[in-house]
């Protein structure tokens, strides 16, 4: 029975002319989104090449440059001296620390438009470092506005197609008056809705899956390294999940009884709370339980505890190069020596300010990590930043690896300053070197296993719900 | 007539249990995102003037020094937040809100609020514009879409129409019906609101919000038009409700992401680093199809020196004379550079905005959210002038540190040194946001389009139920 029931409705459904035409449309927007999410990674690839590219014959150059100065045994002019640790270790040998791109960048842009995910290291201190910037700049309504990357494809608009399909399940069969006869076959209400639903289910998590890897095509050489296929399943996972969350929550409305219209508006009522207001609302509890410190008020506290030190550093730096001009004396040395004193000691005032940032956003992003599951799009957007690799976790360490890697360097070159060194050619081939590297595909596993979690709970109340509801219409009065 | 049956309407939506619970919510969320917009837009603007007077008595008290380093040392500006941030914050969230005015740098403002956030952030804040823009609209449908429909369903429409009134006049009547009941709800709220920028004691902000009210009214009209349009079109309630309910996906999720898509990719930006790189190369070398960098200043203080009647006497002078003017030629160049190369990125920026505006021919969202923002003070054009007007005032502190120099080193050179009164002599720098005309200028094809969707939706509205069948 349960078969003839499902034979029906794939008659019905692809008869309806409105089913291909919103399947057509959901089609394109994936394909779009996919395009646009590969083509942009393709640009930010091709800019993080150029940069190291860049920053490999530069550095080349400087190794070469330091062999000749050894080799005639004359410094080269103060300030491009390739011996000096202080101008070495501040300029010239500046280091990109970059963000690799994930297999499944292309699939959300998330927090990678905003967060710098290249650095460019130096021995100035973290309020002196700057983003390197090696991704095109965004105009304000563009980052405002957000990507039409699948992340956004499969969270916003694939529960409206979802509403679409099914709002009227049950509804449209009342209404036209075909549920009667139908109930007056040997067939109960619950076989019934059970067929329309398995059949309507079936199709729709076969049509996200092949749409949802098919959008990931172009990335398809990538997915074949690292955790390519891992990510590939988390997010397919993650898509499916979601999908079978709004058709539970159609189910359920249509078994509720109510007429078409009030399942359409109810249905995206509930689009409305999770997608938009529900969000919002998390926003506001994670700003005004962890208010991050404040931008403004940090720049004058850095100045003012700056303001003496800076005085000190400027002029000595004048006295640096005055010092070093031609030659390389103690007396430069002993300069320079000052100046990593006098900028350790600017670090070391910032420093609790630099602390109460990484806390507070620690705190909002550990609250954020359990309010998302008061909304499934939450939850998907939470993952679908993680499987792209542009998260707020991945992102957040990547700011703390720089910072390590920079204190590394930091102290390679202010050892040699305190002890009176010039650099060396060994020392050129000794630089540090900075590589991502990536949290423990568990930990990543895990994190996202749990959203999955999330979206299967309200999927499987919702069901519930459907099941006792039509069990209790199914009873012989 | 007319008024009989908006009167009618307007009695049905009150009984009609579904509107008191959406309205309910509505309107909740609407109060609780002002209250919460208002709070949030005073703490900021505390926080920002404390930060400047700091940043003004860092400047001034910065001791002793040659007026040259002090221009080095610069000062800092923050920008003010808009004046109507409370209703809607618009881009402020992505916009740089401290910038360093110092010599030989033309700084971009930084420290954008949104660096400091999680990914939540990236839904959108849940602030009054929001709630305006998108759930508004949504409440217009739920209570229009079978306006026309449902009375052809329940059989009325043959009644009505047989009672020989106009379908013209029933649909002034509806579309009164419909407003007034959005009115109810709304035109509190927006006279709580004008009564609180009022006792703020900002007359500029109340014209502003005056026109603003005025342009969501608009907005509100066009979703009315187009809601009794499908309505009478459609076969069923059903279909009008899911044509509408695919109306407002479409202009509010898909168009302006489409939009700001296509603006990107027509109007590319640089990186970043290309930029800085683009900026630092040319101001080593010169700028392109311009003479060298050293040709350059030197035309540039020859202009100077004859400028201040000094042409052809350079041995004459004293040194620091000298030094003062090639320094102010110096900054002269870099300015030309900076022109060049910042304020080319600037345009791009303003044309993808552009792009927007037009877009809006596609979403009268997209119009209402330009108009939203720029008349909230919280658009990029806005950030633009902030830009602007702290690049003029760098480059007049400048040029006085320069002029300074010149004048009063004497034979000291570098060695001289000012005092807190030519620190005190430099204004502080105050922003000044364009008045309300300016801002609907620069928003005129977002007007535009806003007015074309009135057109369009009202004459829509009346050429379908004039044809609509009554059976």
């Amino acid at each position: 029975m349960l078969w003839t029931v499902a034979r029906i409705e794939i008659k019905n459904l692809l008869a309806e002319t409105s089913v291909w035409l919103v399947a057509v449309l959901l089609a394109a927007a994936v394909a779009y989104a996919g395009w646009t999410g590969s083509r942009a990674v393709a640009v930010d690839r091709q800019a993080a090449v150029s940069a190291l590219t860049e920053q490999d014959s530069r550095l080349k150059a400087l190794h070469a440059r330091m062999l000749r100065s050894e080799a005639i045994g004359q410094a080269a002019q103060s300030g491009d001296d390739p011996a000096d640790p202080v101008v070495v270790g501040r300029e010239l040998a500046a280091q990109l620390a970059i963000l690799p791109l994930s297999p499944l960048a292309a699939v959300a842009v998330g927090q990678r438009d905003l967060a710098s995910a290249s650095v460019r290291i130096t021995t100035d201190g973290p309020q002196g470092r700057t983003s390197s910037g090696e991704t095109a700049l965004a105009g304000p309504t563009r980052l405002m506005t957000g990507a039409f990357d699948l992340a956004f494809v499969f969270m916003s608009l694939l529960p409206l197609v979802i509403i679409v399909l099914t709002y009227d399940l049950l509804s449209s069969e009342r209404e036209r008056g075909t549920l009667a006869l139908v109930l007056a076959q040997p067939v109960s209400l619950a076989t019934f809705v059970l067929g329309k639903a398995l059949l309507r289910g079936v199709l729709l998590c076969g049509v996200t899956v092949v749409l949802a890897a098919l959008a990931t095509l172009p990335s398809a050489p990538d997915l074949m390294t690292g955790d390519g296929a891992l990510h590939l399943g988390l997010y397919v996972a993650v898509v499916v999940g979601y999908a079978l969350f709004w058709f539970a929550a159609a189910v359920a409305i249509n078994v509720a009884g109510f007429s078409s219209a009030t399942n359409a508006l109810a249905l995206v009522g509930l689009w409305l709370a999770l997608v938009v207001v529900m969000p919002g609302m998390v926003q506001v509890a994670v700003q005004v339980a962890h208010p991050p410190p404040s931008r403004v008020e940090l720049v004058n506290l850095t100045r003012a505890a700056a303001s003496e030190i800076e005085a000190e550093l400027s002029a000595l730096q004048g006295e640096h190069s005055a010092a070093v001009q031609g030659t390389a004396d103690d007396s430069a040395l002993a300069a320079a020596k000052r100046i990593v004193v006098a900028q350790e000691a600017l670090e070391h005032r910032a420093a609790p300010v630099m602390i109460a940032f990484a806390t507070q956003l620690a705190a909002q992003q550990a609250l954020l990590d359990t309010l998302r599951f008061l909304s499934p799009a939450i939850v998907v957007h939470e993952a679908m930043g993680e499987v792209a690799g542009s998260g707020a976790h991945r992102l957040q360490q990547f700011a703390s690896q720089v910072d390590a890697f920079q204190a590394r360097w930091r102290a390679f070159f202010f050892a040699r300053v305190r002890a009176h060194q010039r650099l060396t050619s060994a020392d050129h081939a000794a630089l540090p070197r900075f590589v991502f590297r990536e949290e423990p595909r568990a930990t990543l596993g895990w994190r996202v296993g749990a959203g999955l979690l999330g979206l299967l709970v309200p999927t499987l109340l919702l069901v519930s719900f459907a099941a006792i509801v039509l069990r209790r219409s199914s009873r012989p009065a | 007539m007319i008024r009989v049956v908006a009167v009618k309407e307007l009695r049905e939506l009150l009984r009609d249990g579904r509107f008191r619970l959406a309205a309910a919510v509505v309107l909740g969320l609407l109060l609780a995102a002002l209250v919460f917009g208002w709070r949030h837009a005073q703490a900021v603007k505390a926080e920002r003037t404390a930060a400047q007077s700091i940043a003004r008595a860092a400047w001034t008290g910065q001791g002793d020094k040659n007026p040259h380093i002090a221009a080095h040392y610069g000062m800092y500006v923050f920008k003010p937040a808009g004046v109507l941030a409370f209703v809607d914050p618009g881009a402020d969230p992505y916009l740089g809100v401290t910038l360093k005015l110092e010599a030989h740098k033309q700084q971009l403002p930084q420290d954008a609020p949104a660096q400091d956030g999680t990914a939540i952030d990236r839904f959108g804040q849940l602030s009054a514009a929001a709630v305006l823009q998108l759930l508004v609209p949504l409440l217009i449908i739920a209570l229009g879409f079978a306006s026309w429909s449902g009375e052809r369903e329940r059989g009325t429409l043959r009644q009505l129409a047989a009672t020989g009134v106009l379908p013209r006049r029933l649909l002034a009547g509806k579309a009164l019906g419909l407003a007034l009941t959005l009115a109810l709800l709304l035109v509190p709220v927006a006279l709580v609101a004008t009564a609180t920028v009022v006792a703020a004691g900002e007359s500029a902000t109340a014209a502003r919000l005056a026109v603003l009210l005025g342009a969501y009214a608009a907005y509100f009209g066009v979703i009315i038009a187009v809601t009794l349009a499908a309505s009478a079109w459609a076969q069923s309630s059903r279909a009008a409700l899911v044509a509408l309910l695919g109306f407002w996906c479409v202009t509010t999720l898909v168009v302006p992401r489409l939009a700001s898509d296509a603006a990107g990719r027509l109007l590319p930006l640089p990186t970043a680093a290309a930029l800085a790189q683009a900026v630092h190369s040319t101001l080593a070398t010169g700028l392109p199809n311009g003479l060298p960098r050293e040709e350059h200043i030197d035309t540039l203080s020859k202009a100077l020196l004859a400028k201040h009647g000094f042409a052809g006497a350079e041995t004459m002078m004293d040194d620091a004379l000298l030094q003062g003017l090639e320094l102010q030629a110096e900054a002269e160049y870099e300015n030309a550079v900076f022109d060049h190369h910042v304020g080319a990125v600037m345009t791009s920026m303003a044309h993808q905005e552009q792009v927007g505006q037009w877009a809006a021919i596609a979403s009268p969202m997209l119009a209402i959210r330009l108009l939203s923002m720029a008349l909230a003070g919280t658009d990029f054009d806005h950030h633009r002038a902030f830009g602007r007007q702290a690049e003029a005032y760098r480059r007049g502190l400048v040029g006085a540190m320069n002029d300074d120099f010149a004048r009063n080193a004497g034979a000291a050179g570098w060695q001289y040194k000012a005092n807190r009164k030519l620190w005190h002599q430099a204004v502080p720098f105050a922003y000044r946001p364009a008045a309300v005309d300016q801002v609907l200028r620069d928003q005129q094809v977002a007007l535009a389009m806003l007015a074309l969707w009135a057109v369009g939706a009202t004459l829509a509205a009346v050429l379908v139920s004039r044809r609509m069948q009554v059976l």
